[in-house]
């Protein structure tokens, strides 16, 4: 599995709200360590939480009253804007697996015209299925901060390549994008980690094939 | 029960082939290349081997399938390994019977979209007279057609080639023909276990291929349809909207669920399993069967698959200790051909980047 998260989680960490998805089945080894995903990230300066180089937008943290969240920019471009949408307008729900062998029940595919509303279970931690429908595809998962999105991916077929960051357009919204290449289509586990029992927004959209 | 039993005669053999010998030969090779040909597919991102890939026991990876147009398909993609020896060729009907018919339907369908050929493939198939590989295998393939680039010559030719797809050489038809080393101690016991009768996944799963039930230990059929309980999402036995087995077939409420039963070989590549996908892992199928069916606890379709009540009889769950279910699992590795997943002849021809 690789945590294409981490900054994701490093941000839940940076804003006190480590601990919601404290799951003994999230815990587990197949979490990457922090230095699996340095060694994915080409580009340190694109993947470092608190650059102040480029353009970076701080924002506070919702959650935490005092906290500060600084994520460089996304790409401010046709997809950012769609995710944008979607995750700003209305959403299809749908109920996270509460486990990992459970996800394969719940499947989605990229779309850049629908948007999904997940309910988490009590443990705050859910789990579903993101069918990746081609071959070195890149698709940018969209949500909010605060949320923490982990792709299991033990084949490792799968690379970042634009790190967590704001979603340009939205960012005053505080919704975040990250762009991963899937080197292989299938299925995808994505683990959802939120506040317990809430909801997660959540889009993903394939961009053209380069 | 005997082995040579379970292992019976196969009743699904391939017919013998009336051409002459080249003429098969061009015709399997010309498959082989259309297996792989992506010209084949509306967007050119699908063709039946990226969709039965080797190295995936000829399966896609996918928990449902995804067509050309990104459609998603209610069902999980079976194996084609040894497709040739089936006679019912979907998980839930036994039509349509032949090869030659069946692939027509992930080519033309559009419920739901495959391969999105239906309005374009006449011209696809005519223009294959222009590439230089085609204008030589398919007159080669078909020398007695005065007019070979047809839509049914190429799923005549494609077939050919499927049915070459033929796994024999895992380690336990090595160990079965004599070879005591041929799979190590764990899977021995492993297949012990299988046909045991406490675990009687023989039951369902008999045959040359794994995929052929039983009575008192005799094959009695080429096929089996089961519910084996993976749902019940109104308390009365019903599956998910995705897949309602051969109920959508017959409309009888005893086939609600029920679904053919795949074959084992090549099963450790194949995953996730079911009818669905929804099964990720052999642990987790064989989990499910310990309990005497899959409780789903969470997500869009709870319910005690346990109780449904049409599942099969066969389905009771049993005490299975942590050893004894790796050992299955070796078993169920020991069907993993690698001689025939690795094998050149089923290897896509065409150059790719």
């Amino acid at each position: 599995m690789r945590n294409f998260s981490l900054i994701a989680g490093m941000l839940l960490v940076f804003a006190g709200l480590l601990g919601c998805g404290d799951d003994p089945e999230t815990s587990s080894n197949q979490i990457a360590p922090a230095a699996d995903v340095e060694e994915d990230s080409s580009d340190a300066s694109e993947t470092d939480v608190g650059s102040m180089s480029g353009d970076v937008v701080t924002v506070d943290g919702a959650q935490d009253a005092g906290s500060v969240v600084n994520l460089d920019s996304g790409p401010d471009d046709e997809y950012s804007t769609a995710g944008c949408a979607l995750l700003e307008g209305e959403k299809t729900a749908i109920i996270a697996a509460s486990n990992l062998s459970e996800a394969g029940q719940l499947v989605l595919l990229p779309s850049a015209t629908a948007g999904f509303a997940i309910a988490l279970p009590e443990s705050g931690v859910g789990f579903v299925t993101l069918e990746v429908p081609d071959w070195q595809v890149v698709i940018a998962l969209y949500t909010t901060l605060g949320v923490e999105i982990v792709i299991h991916d033990p084949d490792d077929k799968t690379e970042v390549v634009q790190a967590l960051s704001w979603a340009a357009p939205c960012a005053e919204q505080q919704i975040t994008e990250e762009r991963t290449k899937y080197h292989k289509w299938g299925g995808f586990t994505l683990e959802l980690r939120g506040e317990p029992g809430g909801e997660v927004w959540l889009a993903a959209i394939d961009l053209p094939l380069e | 029960m005997g082995l040579g039993l379970l292992l019976g005669a196969c009743q699904g053999e391939p017919s013998s082939v009336a051409e002459e010998p080249d003429a098969e030969v061009y015709k399997v090779e010309l498959g082989r290349h259309l297996f792989y040909e992506r010209r084949l597919s509306l967007e050119e991102n699908r063709s039946c081997g990226l969709c039965h890939e080797a190295a995936l026991g000829f399966t896609d990876g996918f928990v449902r399938a995804v067509g050309t147009t990104d459609a998603l398909h209610p069902r999980n993609t079976l194996t084609l390994t040894n497709v040739g020896r089936r006679e019912s060729l979907t998980w839930v009907s036994g039509a349509p019977e032949s090869l030659e018919e069946q692939l027509l339907v992930p080519l033309l369908g559009e419920h739901p979209v495959e391969m999105g050929m239906a309005d374009v493939i006449d011209e696809v198939v005519d223009a294959f007279r222009n590439d230089a590989v085609y204008r030589e295998l398919f007159p080669s393939a078909f020398p007695e057609e005065p007019e070979p680039f047809t839509v049914a010559r190429l799923a005549e030719a494609i077939a050919a080639f499927e049915r070459t797809l033929v796994s024999e050489t895992a380690p336990f038809d090595r160990y079965v023909d004599g070879d005591s080393d041929a799979v190590d101690e764990s899977a021995r016991r492993g297949l012990d276990l299988f046909f045991s009768h406490r675990l009687r996944c023989g039951g369902c799963h008999a045959g040359p291929d794994l995929d052929q039930p039983t009575e008192d230990g005799t094959v009695v059929a080429r096929h089996g349809w089961f519910n084996t309980g993976l749902y019940d999402v109104d308390g009365q036995g019903a599956y998910p909207d995705h897949g309602h087995g051969r109920f959508e077939v017959t409309g009888l409420e005893e086939d609600m669920g029920r679904f053919r039963t795949p074959t084992l070989r090549n099963v450790e590549l194949t995953g996730p399993y079911y009818h669905d996908g929804s099964g990720a892992t052999l642990a987790d199928v064989i989990a499910n069967y310990a309990a005497g069916g899959r409780h789903v606890i969470s997500g869009p379709n709870p319910g005690d698959g346990r109780d449904n009540p049409h599942k099969s009889d066969l389905v009771r769950g049993f005490e299975i200790s942590e050893q004894e279910a790796l050992d299955l699992e070796a078993f169920l590795r020991s069907l993993t051909d690698w001689e025939m997943i690795e094998d050149p002849a089923f290897a896509d021809p065409w150059p790719r980047d």
